[in-house]
């Protein structure tokens, strides 16, 4: 057995069905809040920031957010932090001032690892884009396809047998019925 | 073998996951109170202030909640998949990479399995780590 050490973790969805899910803003204050729910000292840097902004009455830009997020990750002496940024690719790619929100965020995330942070880590998937892989893997410690992966193709063949086992219909065919459509989906599963 | 630590898999600000019940405090509503009762170090005043104050960054920043996305997701997930993922070598190497060191670790694939695995990766990185010691201003 390892030993534990203490870590904090912050993650984000981008969702292109959610004006506030696919902006930097909506990406940034979601991790700052749920960090500072996880320790006292990244809840001192959020708070000072809170008073730098007249106590909530003026609205923080990008900028600003940005750099506080920087703050609490750079904070020396701190426990490993997580970071789990899910479905990359459906942050918009139209151009909003003055990027679209997709390269600002992954300048960010290349900014990060070019700051070699102590003990931060990142996790971020998304869809093969090109623009994503063009940035991600040069800076990557490990990069997964999933499509390539045996692991993925075997649990794609244990879904594919369980629906036809289990589902209200097929589930009464014949057994050699059953395992035609088997071996069909998995011959055309293809990572899908 | 990843140890498995008591940290709650629904801890942090939104209310879609279950968090501990937290005490209200309504009378603490200036700023300059609630400073007052941080500097001051009482361990129930200081965690009540903290409370107040936590909620009105948060709704001051009024960040989008992940955690509806994470809930639809662990819905529709297959029990056990990804499971390859969380005990393969590149998900320990991310996770555990030496004190000191940033890494990234980038996934790609098809959005219908990306889900499955970004919920693995988040509830083994949390079941691999202990709490915090620091106390939290909430609890």
């Amino acid at each position: 057995m390892r030993k534990s050490r203490p870590a904090s973790l912050a993650f984000f969805y981008c969702d292109y069905s959610d004006d506030q899910k696919k902006e930097l803003c909506g990406l940034v204050s979601s991790l700052l809040v749920q960090l500072c729910y996880q320790s006292d000292s990244y809840f001192a840097i959020l708070f000072n920031f809170y008073l730098e902004h007249g106590g909530g009455s003026r609205q923080p830009g990008d900028y600003a957010l940005v750099k506080c997020l920087k703050e609490i990750l750079k904070l020396q002496g701190q426990s490993p932090i997580y970071l789990i940024i899910d479905a990359l690719d459906e942050c918009s790619v139209t151009v909003t001032s003055p990027l679209p929100t997709r390269n600002r965020i992954l300048m960010l995330v290349e900014e990060l690892m070019d700051s070699q942070i102590s003990d931060l880590h990142i996790c971020v998937t998304s869809r093969p884009e090109t623009d994503i892989k063009a940035t991600l893997v040069p800076l990557t410690f490990h990069s997964i396809s999933l499509h390539d992966e045996g692991g993925q193709i075997e649990d794609i063949e244990r879904y594919i047998e369980w629906f036809v086992n289990d589902d209200r219909i097929m589930r009464r065919w014949k057994v050699a019925n059953k395992q035609l459509v088997i071996d069909a989906l998995k011959k055309r599963a293809d990572g899908m | 073998m990843v140890s498995k630590r008591p940290w709650r898999v629904g801890y942090g600000p939104f209310s879609n996951f279950p968090l501990d019940k937290p005490t209200s405090i309504d009378s603490v509503n200036n700023l300059e109170r609630a400073l007052f009762f941080i500097l001051l170090g009482e361990e129930s005043l200081r965690s009540l202030a903290g409370e107040k104050l936590q909620k009105d960054i948060q709704s001051w920043l009024s960040p989008p909640d992940p955690s509806k996305n994470y809930n639809m997701a662990c819905r529709l997930r297959h029990t056990g998949t990804a499971t390859w993922f969380v005990q393969g070598d590149t998900f320990s190497k991310w996770k555990d990479s030496r004190v000191g060191l940033s890494s990234l670790l980038w996934i790609h694939g098809k959005r219908q399995w990306l889900f499955s695995v970004s919920i693995c990766v988040r509830l083994m990185v949390l079941s691999g780590s202990g709490r915090r010691k620091e106390r939290p201003l909430v609890r």
